[in-house]
Parts: structure tokens; C-alpha cells; sequence
């Protein structure tokens, strides 16, 4: 549009071929979008490297979206991301990722929900294409129109498929597999046709989902996902949902709430309340073997960062003492520091950077390194409190708190 | 590499010491008697009975030999949480009798809802441990008495959960009025705020496979399960626990006996609903809570006035603080608070006096490992624990004595010698309540 406006005397029609051409290259090399939880590549990194934070970094917008802890997605120009208005009302928000304009709003019925927390929206939209999918806590899927809002479908995840909703309501973000969207409902996932919610494949049992996201990798040319659930992890067949390998990891609460990390023949799992983390060995055939377990790496809400061989996450519960980014060594489990600065924050990686929130609002970014973790810039960017990752896109930085402050930052 | 479960040993061994970082270094103490105390957790599956079973374990006078709880997931969890605190995994029950009668045990920690401390309690008595209870006592007077009694008739150490008689600001503070820092106090204003809104109902479920939820209600009748209630959530039942007024009321009210030696109030009345919460729903679809979302209890004492307030909604932006006690001296208002510690303001003006906290751990702001080396010290020297169960039973009665005159909506006499309430059949027929199925109520 901009280049529309600065050039008004070029014959549109060219133009819009090269506009349309240049979206489709946009979309090709998304690497610059955030647009879905954990990032383009599903696993807290951004591969951007012109961006850039010293003396005060500069605010671009910000907003208020209501109580949550749901993260903000990026894609096409545009910014998503959910809140709860503190009596009844969840809102799915759309702005434009530039200047923090609303483009659309959807709101739906839903309670505070404030079981042992403040309540409001736990789940991160995810944006594929043209559309936008977001679950609520109580169960409701939607299905909408990235660009305005309006409703392709909507399902209900107890009413329409019997996912029996966990104790913080259903929070695992959608991920998409193909032509299916794969969601953290039921034992081991449920997989729905995205193009009207039908039902793929349902998995059976009675247990209630965990809170992770669907990961999937590959393994052996084939992809795999792994779902959890109140007992531990499942890896299953996205295709059908058939159960491949199951791993127990039980806490007090039923909560497994971070994404695996998968890294060759190893899987990383790890969860809080003082559970802790399992390095395990999966060879591609039986049940994966386990190298070592700790209780060193909790993982409450986010899961760690894989880099170089080593794991960067935080570790200890909200509400704990000793709670902070920590560094572990992947293939031994031995700690390399800890950081109680950030407390119970979240953080990213891009360009060998840690672009870190801490719990209390304040930015922190400084190199990754398994020797300390040293930041070279801090400022105080949002009101505590804050348990959600920031994310990166296009050279801006989207923090929120769990009061609903969003602010966009100018890292450009 | 070494195997897994050494290395568990290993690792669980330094994050236990992390965990207890913020606390002074305590050596772990050696038990008198050359042996360690074998420990029970009845409740073992909850995250606070976890948390007092670790102070437990770092003082280092005890080993944990048996869990009980009738949920088989918290069982399961906290049992490999010894198991990887200690390296030797604790045996594991659903029912306390039966684990009373297969065991050897010497000391036990009852952490359940309010509605089985004493039944629990009294069974571990007669078998004769020592006793470590969560605050209150009982869920009902004579549960409260029968337990006093109990520990007197089997010659054991009952300690109670108040860990603020022995916090360092608590004590401080006591000093500061007992000598008379505030001067002549005629008035004490005790409060628990916070925020909150309407409750909707949550539907009701299925029992899930791991919870024995007939037994969880025991002598309490027995509902509808529901997620709201357990885990975490019993203390807003009335049929389980009393509320705020029999929760954080203990803490604070218990100050108040504490500074002033007193026993027992001469009246009580007590107001209060749920107007904000709206009113509780049972049935068999969904369910609230039922206990009141505010109260406002008044005690009247020989030589002075004690009010207890609490709310669920509004916060407290107005005052300073949102939890603790105010005594009103004829010198000026002290504070005695949480983690704002405790504050004098004199009445001329002039600059306050003000002493900091000290927790053991400061996230959660307790005090629990003094309280628990307190009370193996009494078991080792004979004395009277800190928080005994005399003491934990006169300060529960102030919340169940509100709770009384609440439920009757009018005030009452209290005769603290008989403990009744002269000549008012009424208000006697409270003090306690009907068991259900084959449990028996204690005396």
C-alpha cells in the first residue's frame, strides 16, 4: 500500500501483479513472521538478524487486551493475540502490526476462569495463511478470516468431539499438519479437517489433554507428533492418530504444559512443580529409552531453548523461590548457571542473542553462552507481571503482561 | 555416566539444596535417642504437606517412611519426590487406619482438609506418635476439645501449623506491645482482603479413577465431586472447612491471644454472606462454593475489643495492607503484618517504628522450618511446643465461634471454662455436628 501511495502516477494493474508477486516471495520467506507460539520454527528462535537494541529502544504502539497470557503471532502485517475482560468476555484481537491499529475484534462469551491464578486467556492464536485459528479455555474453536474476522467455522471441543476440558482449560495452541489441524484436546490429540472442523481422528481414552502445543518432527522421512496429556507425552501418527510411544511424567497437578524439544535420536521433555525434566533416547522404533532424568530444568509454562548443545529455559514455578533462567547442558544435564534476575519471565533467541522478559517487565537481551548469561541491554518495558514469551517479527518485539499491556518495540 | 538412579541421588541431592538455599544453613541435627523419628504424611499427596514434609526432612531428625492420601496421583508424585529427596521411596497408603496399624511410626504430619484433622489426629495419638497438624485444629468445638484431650491422655506432642508464633517479626512485635510499645491497647482489628467477583457455578464430574472421594469426604457429607473442591480448593465447603474466618482467621486471631494471654472472648457475634459470590448452588449438575465471600465478626473480651474483617472482592487499595492485625494502644496503631512485616505509628505523630520480615522462604513467606525444629525439640526435651495443640484449639475456637454466631445470625455468651454457651441449647447443638456412615464423633 505504501508503495501504491508514494508511486501514484504508475499504472496499478503492473503494480498489483508485482504486489502479488512480492506477497507470494513474502510468503515463501516468512522467516521474518512470528505466526504461530513458538515461532516460524516451532521452537522459540527467530532467524532475524537486522534488528537491533541499544540505549532506549523506542515504542512503536500499545494496547490493552484484557487479562491472559496469550502471546502475540505475527503474520502478513498484521498482530494477534487474546485477553479477557475480567468479568465475561474473552476477545480475539487483530491490529495492524505497524502502527497498532485494531483491524478486527472477535469476542464470545467465556468466565474469568481464576482457578489458583488471576484467570483470563491462556491459548496463542495460530495464522496459516488466510486464516486464523484460536481455542478458548472452556473449549470454543474458531475458525476465522485473517484479514477481518468474520467466522469460517467454529466447533466446540467437549460439546462437539467429548474432549473432556483439562483443570485450566483447554491452552495448547493449534498447529497445523497439512490439510489437518492438529489441537491438544483428548488423550494423545485430536485432529480436525481444516477446511470445515470435521473430524479427522480423535484419540481415545479418558484422560484430559496437557497444555503443550502439538509438536511434530521428522523422523525417518516420516512426521511425527507428540501430544501431552495429564500423564505424561504421547508420540502418535498425525496422519491417523495411532499411538506410537508414550512416556509417563505425572505432576501434582496433572500439568505438562511445555512442547518437547527433539533433537536427532533425543527428546528433551520437561515440566514444573518440581517434576523436572527426561533426556530421552528414541531410535525410531520401541519405546525411547531414558538417558537421565533431573530436577534441575522445571519447566513450567515455556519450554527451554536448545543451542549448541545446551538447554536455556526457566526453571522453578511461579510464585517460588529460586526461580530464573537456566542453563543446562543437554547431553550430561549438568547445570552451567542460573539467573534469578528474570524469575518466572520467558525468553527467545535470534541472531546468538537471548531476547529474554523478565517476570517483573523489564527486556533483557545479552549473547547465549553456556558460561553466564550476560545482558548488554535492559529496560523496563511493561508492568509485571509477565509469564508470556515476547516474540520477534520484522524487527519488532510484542511483550504483554498478564494485566493485558501490549507494547510493540522498535528493534529496526 | 553413572545409572539413572544414581544420578538422580546426585542431582536431587543438590536441588535440595537449592531449594532450602535462602534459609540459614542449618546442620542436620542429629535425633536424641541415635535413631531417626519414622514419619507419616497423612495427606501426603497435597503441595503443602510436601512443603512441611521437606522442612521436615532438611532438619534431619526424621525419615519418611509411609504416604497416605486417598488421591493416588498426589500419592504417586509426592512419593517420588522423597524418593528423589532421600534416595528410598516411601511406602504408600489410602487409608490412614491401615497404615496406623501396619507401620512403626513415631511422628506424623496431618495435612487433609479441616473436616479430618481430628479423627486423624486422635488415631495417631492413640497409637502413639507425636502429632505435627495443619491449622485449624477442628472443623467443629468439640472436635477442636477432644483432640486437646486426646494429646493429654496419650502423653504426646502435638504441634499445630501456626508458624506465625514463632516467625522473628511476630516475636519481635510481641515484645514491642507486651512492653508496652503501643501502651494501653483497648481495640484489635484483625483482616484478610482480597479481590474477587460473582462465582458461577462449575459442573460437577465424575470421580476420576485415583481419588477415593467417599473417604475424602468421611465424616462430612457426602456431594457431588467436583474439580473446584479438590485438589486445593476444599477450604471454601463449609462442609470441609469454615472459610477465610477458619483459615487465615486462625493466623491472625491467634496474635491477638498470643499478645494478650487471654483464653476465650465473653460474647461473639458474627454478620457476613456472600452478596458478591451469590448464593451457593448444589445439585447434581454444578456446584459453588458456599462459604462467605465476606464477615465481619466482633469478640468481646475482658479488657478489651478484638474485630475480625475479611472480604473476596475490592482488595484494599485504601489501607496499606491487606492481611494482618491492628492493636490500638492509647501510644498509637500497630501493625502486625505478612510480608510487610510489623509497623508502629504513634498517635503524637513523630516517626514510626518499623521491623522487616524474616522468612525462611520468601516466596511463600513462612516460617515453618523453626516451627517444625520446635516441635521435635519438645519431643526430645518434654516441653510444651510453641504451637501447641491447647494453644491451636483457643485460637481456632475464635473462628468457629464466629462461624457459631454467623450460621445462627446472632450473637452468643461464651463460657471459656465449659466451653458452651450458657443456657442457649440452640448454639450448643453447633459446637458440634452429625458424622456420617461409620465414623464416629470424637469426645
Amino acid at each position: 500500500m505504501s508503495l501504491l501511495a508514494s508511486n501514484p502516477r504508475v499504472n496499478p494493474l503492473p503494480l498489483l501483479t508485482l504486489l502479488l508477486s512480492l506477497s507470494a516471495l513474502w510468503n515463501s520467506a516468512q522467516a521474518a513472521d512470528w505466526p504461530n507460539l513458538r515461532g516460524p520454527t516451532h521452537d522459540s528462535m527467530s532467524s532475524e538478524t537486522d534488528w537491533k537494541a541499544s540505549d532506549k529502544v523506542p515504542e512503536l504502539w500499545k494496547s490493552e487486551v484484557g487479562l491472559g497470557y496469550s502471546a502475540v503471532v505475527v503474520a502478513d502485517g498484521r498482530a494477534y493475540t487474546t485477553g479477557h475482560n475480567g468479568s465475561d468476555t474473552d476477545t480475539i484481537f487483530c491490529f495492524d502490526a505497524l502502527t497498532g491499529e485494531v483491524l478486527w475484534k472477535h469476542s464470545y462469551p467465556h468466565p474469568l476462569d481464576d482457578l489458583y491464578f488471576q484467570g483470563g486467556t491462556t491459548g496463542t492464536p495460530t495464522v496459516e495463511g488466510e486464516v486464523v485459528y484460536s481455542v478458548a479455555r472452556r473449549g470454543q474453536l474458531f475458525c476465522l478470516d485473517a484479514k477481518t474476522g468474520a467466522v469460517r467455522w467454529q466447533k466446540h471441543l467437549t460439546d462437539d468431539f467429548g474432549c473432556k476440558m483439562p483443570d485450566w482449560g483447554f491452552t495448547g495452541a493449534p498447529r497445523i499438519h497439512g490439510d489437518l489441524l492438529l489441537l491438544a484436546a483428548g488423550e494423545a490429540g485430536l485432529a480436525l479437517k481444516k477446511e470445515d472442523g470435521s473430524v479427522a481422528w480423535k484419540s481415545e481414552g479418558k484422560e484430559e489433554a496437557g497444555y503443550a502445543a502439538p509438536y511434530l518432527f521428522e523422523r525417518d522421512g516420516r512426521i511425527l507428533a507428540i501430544f501431552s496429556n495429564a500423564d505424561g507425552y504421547t508420540c502418535v501418527d498425525p496422519e491417523t492418530g495411532a499411538s506410537i510411544w508414550f512416556y509417563k511424567q505425572k505432576t501434582r497437578y496433572g500439568v505438562n504444559a511445555t512442547e518437547p524439544v527433539v533433537w536427532g535420536d533425543h527428546v528433551f521433555l520437561s515440566t514444573g512443580y518440581g517434576k523436572g525434566a527426561s533426556l530421552l533416547e528414541w531410535k525410531g522404533s520401541g519405546e525411547p529409552e531414558e538417558i537421565w532424568r533431573s530436577r534441575d530444568m522445571c519447566n513450567q509454562m515455556n519450554p527451554s531453548l536448545l543451542i549448541d548443545g545446551y538447554l536455556y529455559g526457566i526453571d522453578g514455578n511461579e510464585g517460588q523461590d529460586r526461580t530464573g533462567l537456566k542453563c543446562l547442558e543437554m547431553k550430561s544435564g549438568e547445570i552451567q548457571w542460573l539467573d534469578e534476575s528474570l524469575g518466572h519471565g520467558a525468553t527467545i533467541a535470534a541472531n546468538g542473542q537471548l531476547i529474554a522478559l523478565s517476570e517483573a517487565g523489564e527486556l533483557l537481551i545479552g549473547p547465549i553462552s553456556p558460561a553466564s548469561f550476560e545482558p548488554t541491554f535492559r529496560q523496563q518495558v511493561v508492568a509485571p507481571k509477565c509469564w508470556t514469551i515476547p516474540i520477534l517479527a520484522n524487527g519488532i518485539l510484542y511483550c504483554r503482561n498478564s494485566r493485558g499491556d501490549l507494547v510493540a518495540l522498535d528493534l529496526r | 555416566m553413572n545409572s539413572p538412579t544414581r544420578r538422580n541421588i546426585l542431582r536431587s541431592g543438590a536441588g535440595f539444596a537449592a531449594w532450602a538455599g535462602t534459609a540459614p544453613l542449618i546442620r542436620a541435627q542429629a535425633p536424641k535417642s541415635g535413631r531417626k523419628y519414622r514419619l507419616a504424611v497423612i495427606g501426603g499427596g497435597g503441595w503443602w504437606a510436601m512443603n512441611i514434609l521437606r522442612v521436615a526432612l532438611e532438619d534431619g531428625r526424621c525419615e519418611c517412611v509411609a504416604l497416605c492420601d486417598v488421591d493416588a496421583d498426589g500419592l504417586e508424585v509426592s512419593a517420588d519426590d522423597v524418593e528423589a529427596l532421600t534416595g528410598k521411596l516411601p511406602k504408600q497408603y489410602r487409608d490412614f487406619r491401615e497404615m496406623l496399624e501396619k507401620e512403626e511410626l513415631d511422628v506424623a504430619i496431618v495435612s487433609t482438609p479441616d473436616h479430618w484433622h481430628a479423627l486423624q489426629t486422635i488415631g495417631c495419638l492413640e497409637a502413639g506418635l507425636h502429632v505435627f497438624v495443619e491449622k485449624p485444629t477442628g472443623h467443629t468445638i468439640g472436635e477442636s476439645r477432644a483432640m486437646v484431650n486426646a494429646a493429654k491422655a496419650a502423653d504426646r506432642v502435638v504441634q499445630v501449623g501456626l508458624h506465625r508464633r514463632i516467625g522473628p517479626h511476630h516475636v519481635s512485635g510481641m515484645e514491642f506491645l507486651r512492653n508496652g510499645g503501643a501502651g494501653k491497647i483497648g481495640m484489635v482489628r484483625c483482616f484478610a482482603h482480597g479481590g474477587g467477583g460473582p462465582e458461577t457455578p462449575s459442573p460437577n464430574e465424575e470421580v476420576p479413577e485415583e481419588l477415593d472421594w467417599d473417604t475424602y469426604c468421611g465424616p462430612a457429607p457426602l456431594r457431588p465431586y467436583n474439580r473446584r473442591i479438590h485438589p486445593g480448593g476444599f477450604r471454601n465447603y463449609l462442609d470441609f472447612a469454615n472459610g477465610t474466618l477458619g483459615d487465615w482467621g486462625i493466623h491472625w486471631l491467634d496474635q491477638v491471644l498470643w499478645w494478650s494471654d487471654e483464653k476465650a472472648p465473653k460474647s461473639v457475634h458474627c454478620i457476613g454472606g456472600r452478596p458478591v459470590k451469590g448464593p451457593p448452588v448444589l445439585n447434581d449438575k454444578e456446584q459453588t462454593s458456599d462459604a462467605p465471600d465476606h464477615q465481619i465478626a466482633t469478640y468481646q473480651f475482658e479488657d478489651f475489643s478484638c474485630v475480625w474483617e475479611h472480604r473476596r472482592f475490592a482488595g484494599n487499595a485504601t489501607e496499606k495492607s491487606r492481611v494482618g492485625c491492628y492493636f490500638y494502644g492509647d501510644k498509637g496503631v500497630f501493625h502486625m503484618g505478612w510480608r510487610d512485616g510489623w509497623t508502629f505509628y504513634p498517635a503524637k505523630g513523630g516517626p514510626e517504628i518499623h521491623e522487616d520480615p524474616k522468612f525462611d522462604h520468601e516466596k511463600d513467606g513462612h516460617n515453618v522450618p523453626p516451627l517444625w525444629r520446635d516441635f521435635i525439640d519438645a519431643i526430645e526435651s518434654g516441653n510444651k511446643p510453641v504451637a501447641d495443640v491447647e494453644i491451636g484449639h483457643l485460637s481456632t475456637n475464635l473462628s468457629l465461634l464466629g462461624m457459631l454466631s454467623w450460621k445462627l445470625g446472632r450473637s452468643i455468651e461464651w463460657d471459656g471454662e465449659t466451653e458452651t454457651v450458657p443456657g442457649d441449647e440452640e448454639a450448643n447443638a453447633l459446637l458440634r455436628r452429625d458424622y456420617r456412615g461409620p465414623w464416629v464423633y470424637p469426645t
